[in-house]
Order: structure tokens, then sequence, then C-alpha cells
């Protein structure tokens, strides 16, 4: 499945004219309007994850059925301890080393002297990778390694079967680091390879496969997703110029407001898919057993039933009396690793903008739309500030 | 900014004075809120918009909320939507 990055104005044209209804471009029933899309991930015993969320098809091994690819009770098992693992107070604990990453990357574009920048390269697809591979615990000499394989695996869901070589040196990579820390023993270590090694939930323990799959979704699910809302952010402040001079009066201030408005206005995740289990109805349309279903969040997150001005990206709107955006998903599966995206982008933006003067998308310069009807992203993002040679 | 719902002018409810709590108590029923586990999902709110209040992207108790005649089963039901598994209810 390809498609063109889709435009907001034919996003909101679906969804006047119908807003659930079924689509061959996509192969299953698409809902954009806000109420559906809720429905939809509302009833998840209706429709169900776990025969994977990009193109649903037959139902996975169940040793695969981890998080985002589960269902109740098996789903709420495995969540019950991720939650606390990557909890906001936990991850806050990684501020400063995230700080010091960010600083770092910064300091090489710097350091080259040039005016113009790549941001997804130097930046923003690897600061989250390297994020994630601290969080887990990988160790410093394994982890160019360790995100290099992660990309490989995100490239793997567009072009399966041609990375299976290299994925599998990363699973035996985490198969590894799996049996060291159950060799060591648990409390030896509080990284999040570790803390899954060890959970219990009524006694039981996670197998070696099921601590490997999780640790694959969560960088497959976590990196490019966070590297991207980065980078649509960084676009989306340059197509509204009053509201980026509104941030940048008051980085520290607003930082919050524009992550939030990022994540509704042009969110990493186009949309998700479910399979229906059972006869059901989205908004009185009949769906029947089997049906793939596509919930369009990116077109829920711009519903003018729900938003004011939802195709403008505006600083400040007052989140404590809006219903909650769908950039991280909706219900029970709500975005596992949203406090770490949160944290990485309010870093990342709030450093770009306050050591590069200037920063601006390089005049000209036309970015490219990621493929498929999952991701809404960019393939890179050209940047000039202004160095002082040049300004 | 002249858009309504995007003021933000009325005040949080923890400024006019401590009417926000993370543990409510009445009628034998105990709710707390972990701030530890919340992440302001809002989920709570949206379920029961007189008891749970999302501020600085914690959700919080509000005092005014009558918890001693409240239906246990709507507090349940609400507090039950967190996905971060933030909100316990219980006897006592």
């Amino acid at each position: 499945m390809s498609a063109p990055r889709q435009l907001w104005s034919d996003l909101a044209e679906e969804r006047s004219r119908c807003p659930v209804t079924r689509h061959e471009d996509v192969n299953a029933v698409r809902v954009t309007s806000y109420a559906g899309v809720k429905e939809v991930l509302r009833d998840f015993r209706s429709f169900s994850n776990r025969f994977g969320t990009v193109e649903p098809g037959p139902e996975l091994p169940v040793e695969d059925q981890v998080l985002a690819f589960a269902d109740p009770p098996r789903h709420s098992r495995q969540r019950k301890l991720l939650t606390a693992a990557l909890s906001a107070s936990r991850v806050e604990r990684l501020h400063d080393a995230m700080q010091q990453t960010v600083d770092g990357l910064i300091d090489a574009i710097i350091a080259t002297g040039s005016p113009d920048f790549e941001l997804i390269s130097s930046l923003a697809s690897p600061f989250p990778a390297l994020m994630t591979a601290e969080l887990m615990g990988v160790p410093h000499e394994l982890r160019e390694r360790f995100v290099y394989y992660s990309h490989l695996s995100e490239l793997s869901t567009a072009m399966p079967g041609v990375y299976d070589a290299e994925l599998a040196q990363w699973s035996e990579m985490i198969e590894e680091l799996v049996r060291q820390r159950r060799a060591i023993g648990p409390g030896a270590s509080d990284d999040l390879i570790a803390t899954m090694c060890f959970a219990e939930t009524d006694g039981q323990r996670f197998s070696d496969r099921e601590v490997g799959q999780m640790v694959q979704l969560v960088n497959s699910a976590g990196n490019t997703t966070t590297t991207t809302l980065i980078s649509n952010i960084v676009y989306a402040l340059d197509e509204f110029p009053e509201q980026k001079k509104l941030f940048l009066s008051d980085i520290d201030g607003l930082v919050d407001s524009v992550v939030e408005e990022g994540l509704r206005y042009d969110g990493p995740i186009q949309g998700l898919g479910r399979l229906s289990q059972c006869p059901a109805q989205i908004q009185g349309y009949d769906v029947p057993e089997g049906e793939r279903v596509f919930g369009s969040y990116a077109a829920a997150s711009h519903d003018p039933d729900i938003y004011e001005r939802p195709d403008e990206f505006v600083v400040g709107r007052d989140w404590r009396k809006l219903p909650p955006h769908m950039g991280f998903g909706y219900g029970i599966h709500h975005c596992i690793g949203a406090n770490l995206a949160r944290l990485e982008a309010t870093i990342a933006l709030t450093t770009l903008y306050k050591r590069l003067p200037g920063l601006q998308v390089q005049p000209g310069f036309t970015p490219e739309a990621v493929p498929g009807w999952t991701f809404r992203g960019w393939t890179g993002m050209m940047l000039r500030y202004e160095t002082r040679e040049h300004s | 900014m002249d858009v309504p719902g995007l003021d933000g002018n009325d005040a949080a409810l923890r400024d006019q004075g401590a009417l926000v709590k993370t543990e409510l108590a009445a009628g034998g029923l105990q709710v707390s809120i972990d701030h530890d586990r919340c992440s302001g999902t809002g989920y709570c709110q949206e379920g029961l918009p007189a008891l749970f209040t999302v501020q600085d992207r914690r959700a919080w108790l509000r005092e005014d909320f009558d918890l001693a005649t409240a239906d246990r089963e709507d507090v349940e039901d609400a507090a039950g939507t967190c996905p971060w598994f933030a909100i316990t209810v219980e006897e006592r």
C-alpha cells in the first residue's frame, strides 16, 4: 500500500462526505471522524490488534502477540509492567542524558561550519534511537550496531523480507542481552531489559522470546515516530510564521504547548488498522466479521467538531478543556512511549531553537513525504541557521 | 487568542484554592491517583468530569465531588479507562 501524503482538505472532504466507509486504496473500512475513530479504539473486543496493525492479516503467533500486537488480557499483563518503567517520573531520570545527547549532536552540526544541515540524519533520527538504547541498558560498544538494526527493522515494515539476515542478528544480540541479565539475576540493574526479564505479574514472568519481541517493538514503534514528531513540528512552525514567532518569544514557556499541538496537527502516525472479530458497527455503519478497519488518527485530530481551526497549527490551545488528540492513539493502547516522546521532543526543540539562531527550513527546499498509510512524515528536512560568518 | 476554547481564561481550579487533590475518601470508598504513573491522557475526565480534572498533564480529584452518594460503578468505570493504571478505587 502506498499513497501520497494526504492533504488536510482531502481528509476534511472525506470526513464530511462519508466518515466511515470502505476504501479499496487502503483495502479497509477507513474512519475519518473523531467520534468514529474513538468508537473503534474503545471497542477492543470487536476490533482486534493481534492480527497486526499496519496491514492486519493472519493471526500472529502467540509469542509475537506483544503490546500493540496483543489484545487483553495478555496485553494488560505486558502493559502494566512497562507503564511503570515508562512513567513520566521514570523517564524524567533520563533528562540529563537526553540534554547531553542533543547538545553533542548540535555541537557536531555547528562544528561543520556550514549554515545548512539535514535535520533527520544529524539529530532527529539518532537522538531517540540512542535514548532507547540507553533506556534498554545496551552497552556503549554495541549501541551503534543496535541503532543500525533498529533502523533496518523500521525500513522492513515497508520492505518486508529485505533485511531478514540483519534482523536475525539483531534478535541474537537482544537474546544475548536477555541471557546476561537472567544470569546475573534480579536487582543488578534497573534498565528496561532487566525490568522486563524479572517483572512478575500473577507469579508469571515473560519468556525470553516475549522480552525480545517487546524490545524490538519499543524500538520500531518508538524511534522513527519521535524522529518524525520533531521534524514535523520544525516544518509546521515554518508553515505558520506567526505561531513560530510566538514560540520563539518564550521557548521554555510554550514548548509543551508546541509539542502537544505538533502531536495533534501533524502527529507521526497517519493511522493504524484493526481486524473485526464479529459483525460490528461504527457510527451506525455495518462492519462484517473479519474486516480490516483503518482508523485515521490524522483525520480524527483535525475533526472540526472537536477542534477550532483544525487545519492550523496553533500554539497555546487550552488542553485542559479540549478532548485528547489522537497523536498517541486512544484507549487501552495509548502510546506507551508517550512520556518518553514528549520529553525528547521538548528537549530537542528547545535546544535547537535556542542554540541555532534564525533556524528555518532551507529556502526553496521542498520535503518529500514518507510513503505508505501508516506514517506521516518527511524523508529529509534541510534546515538553515545563521552561523557567525553568515549573519 | 480570540478563539473559543483556546483562551485559557478559566483559571486552574487549583488556583481558586486547594480544590483538587490526589486522594479522596468518603462513604467507605477511597479514590487515589498515582502521579508517578498518570500521563495525562484525560480519559478519566472524559468519563466522569465531575470527579476528575486534568491540569498540567496530570489528573486530579475534585474535592467538591460528592463521593459519598456517587454511583460506585461510574467511579470505577472512569478509573478503569486509564491506560497507565494510575487510578485506584478501594473500599476503606
